[in-house]
C-alpha cells in the first residue's frame, strides 16, 4: 500500500517539478523516490528514527534510511492517518501513545513497510520508539539496535556515546555485509558540514522582516531533509531554497503583524491552524527543529563529533536546554510570541511545557501551548483551536 | 554517591554502603518470604496486605522495619483460613501504590502474585555482597526482574509466565497506568502469550485517582464471573 502511495506521490511531484516546482517540491520528490527505492531490494534498508542516528553513517554505507514516523506523517497528510492508527489499535496498542509511533507501528504490522536489514533507535529522545522497534523487530525478524545516550553532555558522556556509535557501525557492517568505506564516509561528513553551512544561511535569511519563508514549509523542510543528510542532492536542494528566499519567491504571504516562534511538533493531518495564522498576519519565522545547535563535524574524529552533536540536541538532557534555546531563538528572531504545538502522547514534549513557558515569559515572550495531535485528527477541535489562537493573537496585539 | 553526600552533608564510605545493602537485602528477603504464604489455596496473605507492607518498607527506617517484619510469619501461621471459593488472580502492570485497587480486586478473587514496580519486581533479586558495592548495585539494576522500560520483552514475558505458574494464578488483571507507554506497548504481546497459555486477561487502565473505581469494580466482577465459567 505504501509503495503504491509513493508511486502516486512520485508522479505528482514530477508533474509539479515540470511546472516549476521549487526547492520543497524537489525535496519531497527526492524523499518519495527514496521511499520507492526502499521497496526495490537493491540497496539495504535501515530503519532509523528521527534524529536517532547521524544519517551520514547510513549514506556512507550505501543504505536507504527509512523512518516509520515519516510514514505516519505521510498517511496523515493524505487523510489516511486513522487507517494506520486503527491498525495498531485493533491489535491492542493504546490510543494514549504517540500517534507518530502508533501510526508507523500500524503500518508496519500491516506489512506496508519495506523489510529492513537493521533498525537503529534512540532511547533518549523518544520512549515509545524502544517498544515500537521491539515489536517491529519481532515482526520483521530483526534485532533492533538501540542507542542509549547518557543524560549529560560532558566529555565522559560524549566518550560513552562515541563507543556506542562504534558498536552501531560494527553491527551495521555485519547487517549490510560490507565495511564502512572511509572515503565515502569522509565525503558524507563533508556534505553534512556543508548542509550545516547552508542551514545557517537559510536561518539568517529567515530573520528578515517580513519573513521570506513559510514557517510550516521550513519545519517540514528540515524534518524531511534529514533523511538525505550526507548526500550531495540535499546540498543542491538547500541551494535552491536559498536562491528562492533571496529572490523572495517563497514569502509567507500577507502582512506580517506577528512574528512567531514554533515549538515542538507539527500537525500533519488536515488543519485550519495555518490558514488561521495567515489570516491574522501571524508568521512563523523560526522553529526549534531548524536550529543549528552543533559545531561542524571533525573529520579526524567523526564519531566523537557526532556524539557531541547528538548530546546537544535540544530534546536531549535537561529541559533547561530546550528552554534556553527557545529564549535565544525568540530574541534572535525578534518574535512577538511562541506557539508550542503540544503533541498528545509525547511525554518529552509536553513534560517541559511549563518550564519553557516560564523561561520565555522571563524574556518577555508569551507562549501559547496548543494541545493537539500531529497525526490523529479524531479529537481535532478546530473551533476550540480558533478561539484559543485568536485570544492569543489578540493578547499579542494589545502588547504591540 | 558524591552528589548525595554533598546534598545531605554526610560522608559515607564503602563499608557504610555494604552495610546498607545488607539491610535492604534483608528487607527484600523478609518481604519475599511472605510470598510463600500466598502459594497455598487459599493464600494466607493477601495482595493488599503485601502492597501495604512494601509501601511501608519504602518509607520506614529499614532496620526497625526488618525487626518488626521478622515476627510476622508466626502471626500468619495462626490466621484462620480465608476461604478458597475465589479464583486466584495475578495483577500485572506498572505502579500501584494504592491498596484500594488491590482491595477492590480482592472483593472478587485472591490476588496471589503481582508483577508491579511496587511489589515483586522491587523485591526480586538481591544485591551481591561480595563484590564492589557500586558494581553490585549496578548489576542488580540490570539483572533483576525486568521492568517494561528495560530492553528485553522476551525476558519480561517469561518472568510474568513464571510468576503465573509459580503462584498458580488462574487469571491476570493487567493494570496499565495512564500514560505509562511502556506497559501499554507490552500488553498486546503479553495477551497473545497468555492466550496461548490459556490464561484469561483483563485489561484495566487507570490513573492515581479513585474516579474510575466503580467501573473498575464492575469489570473485575464480570471478569471473575467469566473465570468461574472457564475454570
Amino acid at each position: 500500500m505504501l509503495r503504491e502511495l509513493y508511486a502516486r506521490m512520485d508522479r505528482v511531484f514530477d508533474w509539479r517539478l515540470r511546472r516549476g516546482g521549487g526547492a520543497k517540491s524537489r525535496l519531497l520528490s527526492e524523499v518519495v523516490k527514496l521511499g520507492l527505492e526502499s521497496f526495490d531490494g537493491e540497496r539495504p534498508v535501515v530503519w532509523a528514527t528521527v534524529y536517532a542516528l547521524p544519517m551520514e553513517i547510513l549514506t556512507a554505507m550505501g543504505c536507504i534510511p527509512f523512518c516509520h514516523e515519516y510514514v505516519s506523517a505521510t498517511f496523515a497528510s493524505l487523510g489516511h492517518g486513522v487507517d494506520v492508527l486503527g491498525a495498531a489499535e485493533d491489535r491492542g496498542f493504546s490510543r494514549d501513545s504517540c500517534s507518530y509511533q502508533r501510526g508507523g507501528l500500524g503500518a508496519g504490522l500491516s506489512g506496508y513497510l519495506p523489510t529492513p536489514v537493521a533498525m537503529v533507535g534512540n532511547a533518549a529522545i523518544c520512549d515509545g520508539v524502544v517498544k515500537v522497534y521491539e515489536t517491529m523487530g519481532r515482526y520483521y525478524g530483526v534485532e533492533p539496535i538501540l542507542l542509549q545516550p547518557p543524560y549529560g553532555n560532558g566529555p565522559h558522556d560524549v566518550g560513552y556515546l562515541e563507543q556506542q556509535l562504534r558498536g552501531v557501525v560494527e553491527k551495521l557492517e555485519e547487517a549490510v555485509g560490507e565495511s564502512l568505506h572511509q572515503d565515502r564516509f569522509r565525503e558524507a561528513i563533508h556534505n553534512v558540514n556543508q548542509t550545516r553551512d547552508l542551514m545557517l544561511q537559510v536561518n539568517r535569511l529567515r530573520k528578515a522582516s517580513p519573513s521570506p519563508a513559510d514557517g510550516r514549509d521550513m519545519f517540514e523542510f528540515t524534518f524531511l531533509a534529514y533523511l538525505l543528510w550526507g548526500t550531495e542532492r540535499v546540498l543542491d536542494i538547500y541551494r535552491e531554497l536559498i536562491a528562492e528566499l533571496e529572490a523572495g519567491n517563497s514569502v509567507a504571504g500577507g502582512d506580517e503583524r506577528y512574528r512567531l516562534l514554533w515549538l515542538h511538533a507539527l500537525p500533519y493531518h488536515r488543519t485550519y491552524l495555518f490558514d488561521l495564522l495567515r489570516e491574522h498576519g501571524a508568521h512563523i519565522v523560526c522553529d526549534e527543529l531548524s536550529t543549528v545547535y552543533w559545531e561542524p563535524t571533525d573529520e579526524r574524529a567523526p564519531l566523537r563529533s557526532m556524539a557531541e552533536r547528538m548530546l546537544l540536541h535540544p530534546a536531549h538532557g535537561s529541559i533547561m536546554t530546550r528552554a534556553d534555546r527557545a529564549c535565544c531563538l525568540a530574541q534572535e528572531y525578534e518574535v512577538d510570541g511562541a506557539l508550542h504545538f503540544t503533541h498528545w502522547g509525547c511525554r518529552q514534549g509536553y513534560g517541559g511545557v511549563r518550564v519553557i513557558k516560564d523561561a520565555l515569559a522571563e524574556v518577555g515572550v508569551p507562549m501559547l501551548s496548543l494541545d493537539g495531535d500531529g497525526i490523529d485528527d479524531r479529537n481535532y477541535a478546530p473551533g476550540q483551536e480558533k478561539t484559543r489562537v485568536e485570544a492569543f493573537l489578540e493578547m499579542l496585539s494589545a502588547r504591540q | 554517591m558524591r552528589s548525595l553526600s554533598q546534598a545531605f552533608g554526610t560522608a559515607s564510605n564503602e563499608d557504610d554502603i555494604r552495610e546498607a545493602i545488607e539491610v535492604v537485602n534483608r528487607t527484600r528477603a523478609l518481604l519475599l518470604a511472605l510470598y510463600e504464604h500466598r502459594k497455598p489455596d487459599p493464600p494466607a496473605v493477601g495482595g493488599a496486605e503485601v502492597l501495604r507492607l512494601v509501601t511501608e518498607a519504602a518509607r520506614a527506617p529499614k532496620v526497625e522495619f526488618n525487626r518488626w517484619l521478622e515476627g510476622r510469619p508466626s502471626e500468619i501461621d495462626t490466621r484462620p483460613s480465608r476461604g478458597s471459593s475465589k479464583p486466584r488472580l495475578m495483577l500485572s502492570g506498572s505502579i500501584i501504590d494504592r491498596p484500594e485497587i488491590m482491595e477492590l480486586v480482592e472483593e472478587s478473587g485472591h490476588v496471589v502474585a503481582e508483577d508491579l514496580c511496587t511489589s515483586h519486581r522491587y523485591l526480586q533479586g538481591l544485591v551481591e555482597v561480595d563484590r564492589d558495592p557500586y558494581e553490585a548495585l549496578a548489576r542488580r539494576y540490570l539483572q533483576r526482574a525486568p521492568c517494561s522500560r528495560m530492553i528485553g520483552l522476551s525476558e519480561r514475558l517469561d518472568y510474568v509466565k513464571m510468576l503465573i505458574r509459580e503462584y498458580g494464578a488462574e487469571g491476570v488483571i493487567y493494570h496499565a497506568l495512564k500514560f505509562c507507554d511502556q506497559f501499554q506497548y507490552d500488553y498486546p504481546h503479553l495477551k497473545r502469550e497468555l492466550d496461548d497459555m490459556g490464561v484469561p486477561v483483563l485489561y484495566l487502565e487507570g490513573d492515581y485517582t479513585a474516579g474510575g473505581f466503580g467501573q473498575m469494580r464492575t469489570r473485575v466482577q464480570a471478569f471473575v464471573e467469566m473465570l468461574g465459567d472457564v475454570l
